[in-house]
Protein backbone atom coordinates (compact mmCIF):
# COMPACT_ATOMS: atom_id res chain seq x y z
CA UNK A 1 0.00 0.00 0.00
CA UNK A 2 1.42 3.38 -1.01
CA UNK A 3 1.68 6.22 1.46
CA UNK A 4 -1.15 8.38 0.00
CA UNK A 5 -3.54 5.41 0.11
CA UNK A 6 -2.53 4.65 3.68
CA UNK A 7 -3.18 8.20 4.83
CA UNK A 8 -6.49 8.44 2.96
CA UNK A 9 -7.69 5.35 4.84
CA UNK A 10 -6.18 6.69 8.07
CA UNK A 11 -8.01 10.00 7.57
CA UNK A 12 -11.33 8.16 7.39
CA UNK A 13 -10.89 5.93 10.44
CA UNK A 14 -12.50 8.33 12.92
CA UNK A 15 -15.39 9.82 10.97
CA UNK A 16 -16.76 10.10 7.43
CA UNK A 17 -15.23 13.01 5.53
CA UNK A 18 -15.76 14.81 2.20
CA UNK A 19 -12.99 15.33 -0.38
CA UNK A 20 -11.38 18.50 0.90
CA UNK A 21 -11.54 17.32 4.52
CA UNK A 22 -9.73 14.11 3.51
CA UNK A 23 -6.96 16.17 1.86
CA UNK A 24 -6.52 18.29 5.01
CA UNK A 25 -6.69 15.33 7.41
CA UNK A 26 -4.18 13.26 5.38
CA UNK A 27 -1.79 16.21 5.33
CA UNK A 28 -2.14 16.71 9.08
CA UNK A 29 -1.73 13.02 9.96
CA UNK A 30 1.39 12.71 7.81
CA UNK A 31 2.98 15.81 9.31
CA UNK A 32 2.58 17.69 6.01
CA UNK A 33 4.35 15.00 3.95
CA UNK A 34 1.31 13.80 2.01
CA UNK A 35 -0.19 16.63 -0.02
CA UNK A 36 -2.91 15.06 -2.10
CA UNK A 37 -4.00 16.73 -5.30
CA UNK A 38 -7.66 16.54 -6.23
CA UNK A 39 -6.91 14.32 -9.23
CA UNK A 40 -4.93 11.85 -7.09
CA UNK A 41 -7.53 11.88 -4.32
CA UNK A 42 -10.48 11.00 -6.55
CA UNK A 43 -8.51 8.39 -8.50
CA UNK A 44 -7.65 6.77 -5.16
CA UNK A 45 -11.24 7.06 -3.91
CA UNK A 46 -12.54 5.45 -7.12
CA UNK A 47 -10.13 2.57 -6.69
CA UNK A 48 -10.77 2.14 -2.98
CA UNK A 49 -14.53 2.23 -3.59
CA UNK A 50 -14.09 -0.44 -6.26
CA UNK A 51 -12.10 -2.56 -3.80
CA UNK A 52 -14.82 -2.02 -1.18
CA UNK A 53 -12.44 -0.40 1.28
CA UNK A 54 -14.33 2.89 1.18
CA UNK A 55 -17.98 3.72 0.48
CA UNK A 56 -20.09 6.81 0.01
CA UNK A 57 -21.71 7.61 3.34
CA UNK A 58 -23.78 10.60 2.29
CA UNK A 59 -24.53 12.72 -0.75
CA UNK A 60 -25.52 16.34 -0.30
CA UNK A 61 -25.73 19.51 -2.38
CA UNK A 62 -23.59 22.37 -1.08
CA UNK A 63 -23.36 25.71 -2.93
CA UNK A 64 -25.34 24.10 -5.73
CA UNK A 65 -22.74 21.36 -6.21
CA UNK A 66 -22.74 17.69 -5.24
CA UNK A 67 -20.67 16.81 -2.21
CA UNK A 68 -20.11 13.22 -1.19
CA UNK A 69 -18.93 12.07 2.20
CA UNK A 70 -16.85 8.91 2.37
CA UNK A 71 -16.43 6.36 5.14
CA UNK A 72 -14.25 3.34 5.77
CA UNK A 73 -15.76 -0.14 5.35
CA UNK A 74 -14.88 -3.08 7.59
CA UNK A 75 -12.62 -4.41 4.85
CA UNK A 76 -10.87 -1.00 4.57
CA UNK A 77 -10.36 -0.81 8.33
CA UNK A 78 -8.81 -4.27 8.51
CA UNK A 79 -6.54 -3.48 5.50
CA UNK A 80 -5.44 -0.31 7.30
CA UNK A 81 -4.73 -2.21 10.52
CA UNK A 82 -2.80 -4.89 8.63
CA UNK A 83 -0.65 -2.25 6.96
CA UNK A 84 -0.04 -0.47 10.27
CA UNK A 85 0.98 -3.79 11.88
CA UNK A 86 3.31 -4.53 8.97
CA UNK A 87 4.99 -1.14 9.30
CA UNK A 88 5.21 -1.48 13.09
CA UNK A 89 6.91 -4.87 12.70
CA UNK A 90 9.33 -3.34 10.20
CA UNK A 91 10.05 -0.49 12.64
CA UNK A 92 10.68 -2.96 15.48
CA UNK A 93 13.49 -4.58 13.48
CA UNK A 94 15.42 -1.32 13.90
CA UNK A 95 14.11 0.04 17.19
CA UNK A 96 14.18 -3.11 19.33
CA UNK A 97 17.83 -4.00 18.75
CA UNK A 98 19.83 -4.55 21.94
CA UNK A 99 21.85 -1.46 22.96
CA UNK A 100 25.11 -3.47 23.02
CA UNK A 101 24.80 -4.54 19.39
CA UNK A 102 24.02 -0.97 18.33
CA UNK A 103 27.17 0.27 20.08
CA UNK A 104 29.23 -2.50 18.44
CA UNK A 105 27.83 -1.59 15.02
CA UNK A 106 28.64 2.09 15.59
CA UNK A 107 32.21 1.22 16.66
CA UNK A 108 32.69 -0.97 13.57
CA UNK A 109 31.44 1.83 11.36
CA UNK A 110 33.76 4.35 12.98
CA UNK A 111 36.81 2.09 12.88
CA UNK B 1 -18.93 31.52 -12.17
CA UNK B 2 -15.47 32.87 -11.30
CA UNK B 3 -12.48 32.80 -13.63
CA UNK B 4 -10.81 30.14 -11.50
CA UNK B 5 -13.89 27.93 -11.58
CA UNK B 6 -14.16 28.33 -15.35
CA UNK B 7 -10.51 27.35 -15.79
CA UNK B 8 -10.84 24.31 -13.53
CA UNK B 9 -13.96 23.25 -15.42
CA UNK B 10 -11.95 23.46 -18.63
CA UNK B 11 -9.20 21.27 -17.14
CA UNK B 12 -11.79 18.77 -15.96
CA UNK B 13 -12.66 18.18 -19.59
CA UNK B 14 -9.60 15.89 -19.63
CA UNK B 15 -11.90 13.32 -17.96
CA UNK B 16 -14.42 11.30 -19.99
CA UNK B 17 -17.92 12.74 -20.22
CA UNK B 18 -19.55 9.99 -18.14
CA UNK B 19 -16.97 10.49 -15.39
CA UNK B 20 -17.48 14.25 -15.43
CA UNK B 21 -21.23 13.85 -15.07
CA UNK B 22 -20.66 11.86 -11.88
CA UNK B 23 -17.65 13.63 -10.43
CA UNK B 24 -17.01 17.09 -11.92
CA UNK B 25 -19.07 19.11 -9.41
CA UNK B 26 -17.59 17.30 -6.45
CA UNK B 27 -14.04 17.68 -7.76
CA UNK B 28 -14.62 21.33 -8.48
CA UNK B 29 -15.84 21.88 -4.93
CA UNK B 30 -12.64 20.27 -3.60
CA UNK B 31 -10.43 22.18 -6.04
CA UNK B 32 -11.92 25.52 -5.08
CA UNK B 33 -11.70 24.72 -1.38
CA UNK B 34 -8.12 23.42 -1.63
CA UNK B 35 -6.83 26.23 -3.84
CA UNK B 36 -6.38 29.82 -2.85
CA UNK B 37 -9.69 31.17 -4.07
CA UNK B 38 -8.30 34.67 -4.51
CA UNK B 39 -6.05 33.39 -7.30
CA UNK B 40 -7.27 33.69 -10.82
CA UNK B 41 -5.26 30.75 -12.19
CA UNK B 42 -5.33 27.07 -11.30
CA UNK B 43 -2.45 25.65 -9.30
CA UNK B 44 0.15 24.05 -11.63
CA UNK B 45 0.44 20.89 -9.52
CA UNK B 46 -3.35 20.48 -9.44
CA UNK B 47 -3.57 21.14 -13.18
CA UNK B 48 -1.00 18.47 -14.06
CA UNK B 49 -2.72 15.99 -11.72
CA UNK B 50 -6.07 16.70 -13.38
CA UNK B 51 -4.64 16.21 -16.88
CA UNK B 52 -2.88 13.00 -15.86
CA UNK B 53 -5.93 11.74 -13.98
CA UNK B 54 -8.16 12.54 -16.95
CA UNK B 55 -5.94 10.65 -19.38
CA UNK B 56 -5.70 7.72 -16.99
CA UNK B 57 -9.48 7.65 -16.70
CA UNK B 58 -9.76 7.73 -20.48
CA UNK B 59 -7.30 4.86 -21.01
CA UNK B 60 -9.05 2.84 -18.29
CA UNK B 61 -5.77 1.87 -16.60
CA UNK B 62 -7.17 2.89 -13.21
CA UNK B 63 -9.94 0.32 -13.52
CA UNK B 64 -7.40 -2.54 -13.78
CA UNK B 65 -7.61 -3.57 -10.18
CA UNK B 66 -5.06 -6.36 -9.97
CA UNK B 67 -1.60 -7.30 -11.16
CA UNK B 68 -3.03 -10.06 -13.38
CA UNK B 69 -5.55 -7.68 -14.99
CA UNK B 70 -2.75 -5.21 -15.71
CA UNK B 71 -0.59 -8.00 -17.15
CA UNK B 72 -3.41 -9.26 -19.36
CA UNK B 73 -4.18 -5.77 -20.61
CA UNK B 74 -0.51 -4.93 -21.27
CA UNK B 75 -0.04 -8.20 -23.19
CA UNK B 76 -3.18 -7.56 -25.21
CA UNK B 77 -2.16 -4.02 -26.10
CA UNK B 78 1.35 -5.21 -27.00
CA UNK B 79 0.04 -7.99 -29.24
CA UNK B 80 -2.35 -5.63 -31.01
CA UNK B 81 0.36 -2.99 -31.46
CA UNK B 82 2.72 -5.58 -32.94
CA UNK B 83 0.00 -6.64 -35.36
CA UNK B 84 -0.53 -2.99 -36.38
CA UNK B 85 3.25 -2.74 -36.74
CA UNK B 86 3.17 -5.78 -39.04
CA UNK B 87 0.49 -4.15 -41.18
CA UNK B 88 2.56 -0.95 -41.43
CA UNK B 89 5.63 -2.91 -42.48
CA UNK B 90 3.87 -4.83 -45.24
CA UNK B 91 1.15 -2.46 -46.40
CA UNK B 92 3.09 -0.45 -48.97
CA UNK B 93 2.03 -2.51 -52.04
CA UNK B 94 -1.63 -2.20 -50.97
CA UNK B 95 -1.35 1.56 -50.41
CA UNK B 96 0.39 2.00 -53.75
CA UNK B 97 -2.38 0.14 -55.56
CA UNK B 98 -5.07 2.10 -53.72
CA UNK B 99 -3.26 5.31 -54.60
CA UNK B 100 -3.39 4.40 -58.29
CA UNK B 101 -7.14 3.84 -58.05
CA UNK B 102 -7.65 7.50 -57.16
CA UNK B 103 -8.76 9.62 -60.14
CA UNK B 104 -5.92 11.52 -61.84
CA UNK B 105 -3.07 9.63 -60.17
CA UNK B 106 -0.33 7.75 -61.94
CA UNK B 107 3.10 6.48 -61.09
CA UNK B 108 6.09 5.46 -63.13
CA UNK B 109 7.51 3.48 -60.22
CA UNK B 110 6.34 -0.02 -59.52
CA UNK B 111 5.85 -1.07 -55.92
CA UNK B 112 5.81 -4.79 -56.17
CA UNK B 113 4.85 -6.97 -53.30
CA UNK B 114 2.48 -9.36 -51.80
CA UNK B 115 -1.14 -8.37 -51.10
CA UNK B 116 -1.96 -11.52 -49.15
CA UNK B 117 0.43 -10.79 -46.27
CA UNK B 118 -1.05 -7.41 -45.23
CA UNK B 119 -4.54 -8.89 -45.62
CA UNK B 120 -3.58 -11.71 -43.26
CA UNK B 121 -2.05 -9.26 -40.76
CA UNK B 122 -5.29 -7.28 -40.88
CA UNK B 123 -7.32 -10.43 -40.30
CA UNK B 124 -5.10 -11.35 -37.34
CA UNK B 125 -5.56 -7.88 -35.92
CA UNK B 126 -9.34 -8.13 -36.22
CA UNK B 127 -9.33 -11.55 -34.51
CA UNK B 128 -7.06 -10.34 -31.70
CA UNK B 129 -9.10 -7.16 -31.24
CA UNK B 130 -12.14 -9.34 -30.51
CA UNK B 131 -10.03 -11.53 -28.19
CA UNK B 132 -10.03 -14.51 -30.59
CA UNK B 133 -6.39 -15.21 -29.89
CA UNK B 134 -6.27 -18.76 -31.24
CA UNK B 135 -7.51 -17.58 -34.64
CA UNK B 136 -5.21 -14.54 -34.46
CA UNK B 137 -2.19 -16.73 -33.72
CA UNK B 138 -2.96 -19.11 -36.59
CA UNK B 139 -3.45 -16.22 -39.02
CA UNK B 140 -0.24 -14.52 -37.80
CA UNK B 141 1.70 -17.71 -38.55
CA UNK B 142 0.04 -17.77 -42.00
CA UNK B 143 1.14 -14.15 -42.55
CA UNK B 144 4.69 -15.18 -41.67
CA UNK B 145 4.60 -17.99 -44.24
CA UNK B 146 3.03 -15.76 -46.92
CA UNK B 147 5.57 -13.01 -46.25
CA UNK B 148 8.44 -15.39 -46.95
CA UNK B 149 6.93 -17.42 -49.70
CA UNK B 150 6.09 -14.48 -51.97
CA UNK B 151 9.51 -12.81 -52.44
CA UNK B 152 11.31 -16.09 -52.92
CA UNK B 153 8.71 -17.39 -55.31
CA UNK B 154 8.74 -14.14 -57.30
CA UNK B 155 12.52 -13.68 -57.24
CA UNK B 156 12.50 -10.28 -55.56
CA UNK B 157 15.40 -8.13 -56.65
CA UNK B 158 16.00 -6.46 -53.34
CA UNK B 159 17.26 -9.70 -51.86
CA UNK B 160 20.03 -9.71 -54.44
CA UNK B 161 20.68 -6.02 -53.99
CA UNK B 162 21.36 -6.21 -50.27
CA UNK B 163 22.81 -9.64 -49.83
CA UNK B 164 24.55 -10.23 -53.12
CA UNK B 165 22.82 -13.57 -53.46
CA UNK B 166 20.12 -14.48 -55.91
CA UNK B 167 16.70 -15.51 -54.74
CA UNK B 168 16.66 -18.57 -56.96
CA UNK B 169 18.72 -21.64 -57.56
CA UNK B 170 21.18 -22.92 -54.98
CA UNK B 171 21.24 -19.71 -52.90
CA UNK B 172 17.47 -19.66 -52.37
CA UNK B 173 18.01 -20.88 -48.82
CA UNK B 174 20.20 -17.87 -48.12
CA UNK B 175 17.55 -15.56 -49.55
CA UNK B 176 14.95 -17.17 -47.31
CA UNK B 177 17.28 -16.64 -44.36
CA UNK B 178 17.69 -12.97 -45.29
CA UNK B 179 13.93 -12.52 -45.38
CA UNK B 180 13.45 -14.56 -42.23
CA UNK B 181 15.61 -12.06 -40.36
CA UNK B 182 13.74 -9.00 -41.64
CA UNK B 183 11.52 -6.67 -39.57
CA UNK B 184 8.11 -8.26 -40.33
CA UNK B 185 9.45 -11.59 -39.08
CA UNK B 186 10.32 -10.13 -35.72
CA UNK B 187 6.98 -8.36 -35.49
CA UNK B 188 5.37 -11.71 -36.28
CA UNK B 189 7.45 -13.71 -33.78
CA UNK B 190 6.95 -11.18 -31.00
CA UNK B 191 3.20 -10.94 -31.71
CA UNK B 192 2.90 -14.74 -31.57
CA UNK B 193 4.93 -14.93 -28.33
CA UNK B 194 2.79 -12.19 -26.78
CA UNK B 195 -0.42 -13.96 -27.75
CA UNK B 196 0.64 -17.31 -26.28
CA UNK B 197 0.02 -16.34 -22.62
CA UNK B 198 -3.28 -14.77 -23.66
CA UNK B 199 -4.58 -18.13 -24.93
CA UNK B 200 -5.00 -19.51 -21.44
CA UNK B 201 -5.98 -16.27 -19.72
CA UNK B 202 -9.50 -15.54 -18.57
CA UNK B 203 -10.76 -13.20 -21.20
CA UNK B 204 -12.81 -10.22 -20.14
CA UNK B 205 -15.58 -9.25 -22.52
CA UNK B 206 -14.23 -6.93 -25.19
CA UNK B 207 -16.26 -3.81 -25.77
CA UNK B 208 -15.70 -1.31 -28.56
CA UNK B 209 -12.11 -2.31 -29.41
CA UNK B 210 -11.98 0.01 -32.43
CA UNK B 211 -11.66 3.30 -30.57
CA UNK B 212 -8.19 2.66 -29.22
CA UNK B 213 -7.21 0.68 -32.31
CA UNK B 214 -7.49 3.78 -34.48
CA UNK B 215 -5.28 5.69 -32.03
CA UNK B 216 -2.84 2.78 -31.70
CA UNK B 217 -2.61 2.36 -35.49
CA UNK B 218 -1.72 6.02 -35.95
CA UNK B 219 0.84 5.98 -33.13
CA UNK B 220 2.45 2.73 -34.24
CA UNK B 221 2.56 3.91 -37.85
CA UNK B 222 4.33 7.02 -36.62
CA UNK B 223 6.88 5.49 -34.29
CA UNK B 224 7.84 2.19 -35.85
CA UNK B 225 10.27 1.98 -38.74
CA UNK B 226 8.08 1.38 -41.75
CA UNK B 227 7.77 2.62 -45.31
CA UNK B 228 4.70 4.68 -44.41
CA UNK B 229 6.56 7.19 -42.26
CA UNK B 230 9.71 7.64 -44.36
CA UNK B 231 11.91 5.81 -41.87
CA UNK B 232 14.71 5.63 -44.45
CA UNK B 233 15.19 9.39 -44.34
CA UNK B 234 17.58 10.91 -41.76
CA UNK B 235 15.06 13.53 -40.60
CA UNK B 236 12.28 10.96 -40.34
CA UNK B 237 14.46 8.76 -38.14
CA UNK B 238 15.30 11.62 -35.78
CA UNK B 239 11.63 12.58 -35.45
CA UNK B 240 10.63 8.98 -34.84
CA UNK B 241 13.32 8.47 -32.20
CA UNK B 242 12.18 11.60 -30.33
CA UNK B 243 8.51 10.61 -30.69
CA UNK B 244 9.30 7.14 -29.40
CA UNK B 245 11.13 8.30 -26.30
CA UNK B 246 8.49 10.97 -25.61
CA UNK B 247 5.71 8.41 -25.95
CA UNK B 248 7.52 6.05 -23.56
CA UNK B 249 8.32 8.67 -20.93
CA UNK B 250 5.15 10.76 -21.05
CA UNK B 251 2.99 7.69 -21.63
CA UNK B 252 4.39 5.95 -18.55
CA UNK B 253 3.19 8.86 -16.42
CA UNK B 254 -0.44 7.96 -17.04
CA UNK B 255 -0.46 4.45 -18.46
CA UNK B 256 2.31 1.93 -17.83
CA UNK B 257 1.04 -0.18 -20.72
CA UNK B 258 2.26 2.43 -23.21
CA UNK B 259 5.86 2.13 -22.08
CA UNK B 260 5.59 -1.68 -22.15
CA UNK B 261 4.28 -1.46 -25.74
CA UNK B 262 7.02 1.03 -26.70
CA UNK B 263 9.71 -1.28 -25.31
CA UNK B 264 8.38 -4.30 -27.19
CA UNK B 265 7.95 -2.41 -30.45
CA UNK B 266 11.54 -1.25 -30.15
CA UNK B 267 12.63 -4.89 -30.16
CA UNK B 268 11.38 -5.25 -33.75
CA UNK B 269 14.03 -3.00 -35.37
CA UNK B 270 16.67 -4.01 -32.81
CA UNK B 271 16.33 -7.71 -33.56
CA UNK B 272 16.07 -7.04 -37.30
CA UNK B 273 19.20 -4.90 -37.47
CA UNK B 274 21.09 -7.12 -35.03
CA UNK B 275 20.38 -10.21 -37.11
CA UNK B 276 21.52 -8.49 -40.30
CA UNK B 277 24.57 -7.08 -38.55
CA UNK B 278 25.57 -10.56 -37.42
CA UNK B 279 25.16 -11.89 -40.95
CA UNK B 280 27.09 -8.99 -42.46
CA UNK B 281 24.06 -7.77 -44.44
CA UNK B 282 22.75 -4.25 -44.77
CA UNK B 283 19.23 -3.65 -43.66
CA UNK B 284 17.39 -2.06 -46.57
CA UNK B 285 15.26 0.20 -44.38
CA UNK B 286 18.33 1.77 -42.78
CA UNK B 287 19.96 4.20 -45.14
CA UNK B 288 22.52 5.32 -42.60
CA UNK B 289 26.28 5.23 -42.61
CA UNK B 290 26.86 3.58 -39.26
CA UNK B 291 24.42 0.78 -38.63
CA UNK B 292 26.27 -0.30 -35.47
CA UNK B 293 25.98 3.16 -33.92
CA UNK B 294 22.27 3.26 -34.64
CA UNK B 295 21.87 -0.21 -33.17
CA UNK B 296 23.66 0.94 -30.01
CA UNK B 297 21.38 4.01 -29.84
CA UNK B 298 18.30 1.80 -30.12
CA UNK B 299 19.55 -0.54 -27.42
CA UNK B 300 20.10 2.53 -25.23
CA UNK B 301 16.53 3.65 -25.93
CA UNK B 302 15.32 0.17 -25.05
CA UNK B 303 17.16 0.37 -21.71
CA UNK B 304 15.48 3.71 -21.00
CA UNK B 305 11.99 2.50 -21.91
CA UNK B 306 12.46 -0.74 -19.94
CA UNK B 307 13.57 1.20 -16.85
CA UNK B 308 10.60 3.50 -17.19
CA UNK B 309 8.26 0.53 -17.66
CA UNK B 310 9.64 -1.15 -14.56
CA UNK B 311 9.28 1.95 -12.41
CA UNK B 312 5.80 2.69 -13.73
CA UNK B 313 4.68 -0.92 -13.20
CA UNK B 314 5.85 -0.86 -9.58
CA UNK B 315 4.01 2.39 -9.01
CA UNK B 316 0.86 1.10 -10.72
CA UNK B 317 0.81 -2.21 -8.85
CA UNK B 318 1.65 -0.69 -5.45
CA UNK B 319 -1.00 2.00 -5.77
Amino acid sequence: MREPTYFILAALQDAPLHGYAIVKQAQELSGGRVRLTTGTLYAALDRLTGEEMVRVAEEAVVNGRARRTYELTGHGLSALHEEAARMAAAARVVRDRPVGSMVATARTALA
Amino acid sequence: MTGLERRYRWLLRAYPRAYRQYRADEMLETLLAAGETDRGHPNLRESLALLTGGLRARTGVDRLGSRSALRYSALRLTALSLLVCGICLTAMPVIWRLWLLLPGTSSAAVVSGDLVTPALWLLALAAAAWARYRVALAVTVSAFIADHWYPVAHNQLYVEQWTGVTASGPSRLEAVLYLALDFPTWACVLAALTMLPLLGARQPRVRRPWIWLVVAAVVVAMVTPNPLNGWDGGFGQAVIVVAWLTAAIVGAAFDVRLSVVASTLLLVPILGVLAHELMGWKQDAWAVGNQTLLLAAMVGMLAVTLTISRMATRRQVAL
